[in-house]
């Protein structure tokens, strides 16, 4: 007769204490081997950062149109200019917290975010000094001419190292809600010239592009037709809702 | 099984089965962070968080409605099945930190209420490919928070067995809603086959053990009566039961448990009215029919759970003849007491 299991009973039989034993055995197996196959498998991160908790000082001069950037020297003498595009706190833009100051030199903290395809400065809002007229004299945008380049449109600041992955089908919902909020949008694409770029979207008239042509479509792959151009080191590409294509 | 509740009533092995949950839940989140960090030192703590306490809820989940089948196929689980309910709050409980890591990272701090972006910031939901993934899981948290709300035997009581149980036959639309829930979510953006092939061996571990069990319990209820006279079916030989074990025959699709005991015979109804567990497969333990699920007693003869207990099943008549047993399938009131009959007596 097999054994019987009365679970407020002190003690199991035996054959049951086994088959516990046994499960308590399994238990460890599949913990320790389900937890190491899903942490093995997952994609490989990009190399993005957030440098959460370590706000620094940068200063330079502002542009504010199409997206507000400061542009930092290096202090070098004749070395370029480094353009970090700057957001507010949360999933907001910086437009509100820079406005009128276009051309302004100034000083401000914020916490920097970065990775290959760029830089990035989330604003301490109230940090900002203005420092006064910039003399820096701005250089024409260059026009790299009209193509179609195919990648994911993504909100620039998850993807450069706020959320990682900061891209994609899981990041979507968070990407739509960035961008409602006045983060800049933008297509990550290697078609231009082999490197994987970020292509700063804006329309037809150099303005930000309105909203409704691009939210839905964040986090799946498109390709967009339109003319490139590269302003302060940063890379454009002005189109509108029309010549935003879904792929797939 | 009495009218007082205690909070939660403890006993060793209810905490020795706790304590194995717990271990196993730290070791998984333990195992999964350390690894992740090592490999991917550029993945963020707070993606690495959600996946880990969702990857652990669903995968615990998945080992919940395994351990039913596996009980009803074998009684060498049903210590599993004695505190399951502290692994559905377990489950319940992992999936809230992962969703709510989720909502917070993903849906916070933005220019919308988080629970209204939940359901709105991903608009594609004629799309199967783009679906938003995120509500199906929302739904799923719900259900579990509503099943583990009524845990309690004061639930069970207060809502009646019947209700209480189709509450959380909900258990299975939770699971359906997480399979959905990670296939149109991590799975479409994630490469590895490994993935695809984990999430598969699940889904067909857990249908395949419950189509068997099915299978299991469908012999049973399709068992015809071998003879019949007057209100009296011959349902099986008094040779065929273990002494102080139970045979079951289905009625009418009413499963009837015969005990063997002390040289009497005794038919109860087999549905357990704590949860609905299997009379017949318990045994009699001190004089009492014993469930083989969390050890609830009646007495044989009346159905009734001794002082000062309150439960009470359906009795049957029985007789025996040349050795067999006949049964009046008719039930009788819950709790009626029915002379066992006398084996070698007939
Ligand atoms: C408010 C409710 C929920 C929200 C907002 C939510 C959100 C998410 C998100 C954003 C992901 C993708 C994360 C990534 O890998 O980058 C995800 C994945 C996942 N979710 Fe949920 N979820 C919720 C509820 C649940 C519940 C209740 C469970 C299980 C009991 C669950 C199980 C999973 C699993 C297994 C995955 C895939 C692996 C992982 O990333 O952990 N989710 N969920
Ligand atoms: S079902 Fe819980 S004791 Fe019978």
């Amino acid at each position: 007769m097999s054994e019987f299991y009365i679970g407020y009973l002190s003690s199991a039989p035996l054959a049951i204490r086994r088959r516990v034993r046994l499960l308590a055995a399994a238990m460890v197996v599949f913990a320790v081997g389900g937890a190491a196959l899903f942490a093995a498998s997952q994609n490989r991160f990009a190399a993005s950062f957030f440098d959460y908790g370590k706000p620094a000082e940068f200063s330079g001069s502002l542009v504010l149109q199409p997206y507000p950037a400061l542009l930092v020297n290096r202090g070098m003498a004749g070395s370029s200019e480094t353009p970090y595009l700057l957001v507010a706190p949360g999933k907001f833009g910086a437009d509100a917290l820079v406005s009128g100051r276009e051309g302004r030199n100034v000083r401000l903290r914020g916490t920097l975010i970065h990775r290959t395809e760029g830089k990035m400065i989330e604003i301490e809002p109230s940090s900002i000094q203005d420092l006064g007229e910039s003399a820096d004299r701005k250089g024409r945008p260059r026009d790299l001419g009209f193509a179609t380049l195919s990648g994911e449109i993504v909100d620039t600041k998850c993807f450069l190292g706020v959320m990682n992955p900061g891209e994609g089908k899981v990041h979507r919902d968070c990407a739509a809600r960035c961008l409602s909020g006045g983060i800049p949008p933008a297509l990550v694409s290697s078609d231009f010239d082999g490197l994987q770029r970020l292509f700063l979207l804006v329309g037809d008239d150099g303005k930000p592009l309105l909203k409704s042509g691009f939210l839905q479509r964040a986090g799946r792959p498109v390709a967009i037709s339109g003319r490139i151009f590269e302003s302060q080191g940063l890379y454009y590409l002005s189109t509108n809702e029309v010549r935003i294509q879904a792929l797939e | 099984m009495s009218h007082r509740y205690a909070g939660i009533s403890w006993n060793p092995q209810k905490r020795a089965y706790d304590l194995m949950v717990a271990a196993g839940v730290v070791l998984y989140l333990v195992t999964f962070l350390a690894l992740s960090s090592l490999l991917h030192p550029a993945a963020t703590a707070e993606t690495l968080l959600i996946r880990g306490f969702g990857s652990c809820a669903f995968l615990l989940l998945n080992v919940v409605l395994c351990i039913g089948p596996l009980c009803r196929l074998d009684s060498r689980y049903l210590p599993l099945l004695y505190n399951r309910r502290h692994l559905g709050v377990t489950t319940f409980l992992l999936g809230m930190v992962h969703g709510a890591f989720s909502l917070f990272q993903l849906h916070t701090l933005g220019d919308s209420d988080p629970l209204i972006s939940l359901f709105t910031a991903n608009r594609n939901y004629q799309s199967l490919a783009d679906f938003p993934f995120q509500p199906l899981g929302f739904l799923a948290l719900l259900i579990l928070f509503l099943m583990s709300a009524t845990s309690h035997d004061f639930w069970l009581r207060n809502l009646t067995p019947r209700v209480w149980k189709s509450l959380h036959m909900l258990v299975y639309a939770a699971y359906g809603l997480l399979v959905a829930h990670v296939t149109l979510g991590l799975l479409q953006s994630e490469r590895s086959p490994w993935l695809v092939a984990a999430m598969g061996t699940s889904l067909a571990l857990v249908l395949s053990l419950h189509v068997a069990a099915a299978r299991k319990e469908r012999e049973l209820d399709d068992s015809t009566p071998k003879a019949q006279e007057e209100n009296y079916v011959k349902v099986c030989a008094v040779s065929e039961i273990p002494e102080k074990c139970a045979k079951l025959v289905s009625l009418r699709g009413e499963r009837v448990a015969i005990f063997k005991f002390d040289g009497k015979i005794s038919a109860l109804s087999n549905v357990c009215r704590h949860q609905n567990g299997p009379l017949g497969e318990g045994r009699i333990i001190d004089g009492c029919v014993t469930c083989p699920w969390h050890g609830f007693q009646y007495q044989p003869e009346s159905g009734a759970a001794p002082e000062p207990f309150t439960e009470k099943v359906s009795t049957f008549r029985t007789k025996l003849v040349d050795g067999c047993v006949w049964l009046d399938p008719h039930p009788l009131p819950p709790g009626t007491y029915i002379e066992p009959s006398r084996i070698g007596r007939s």
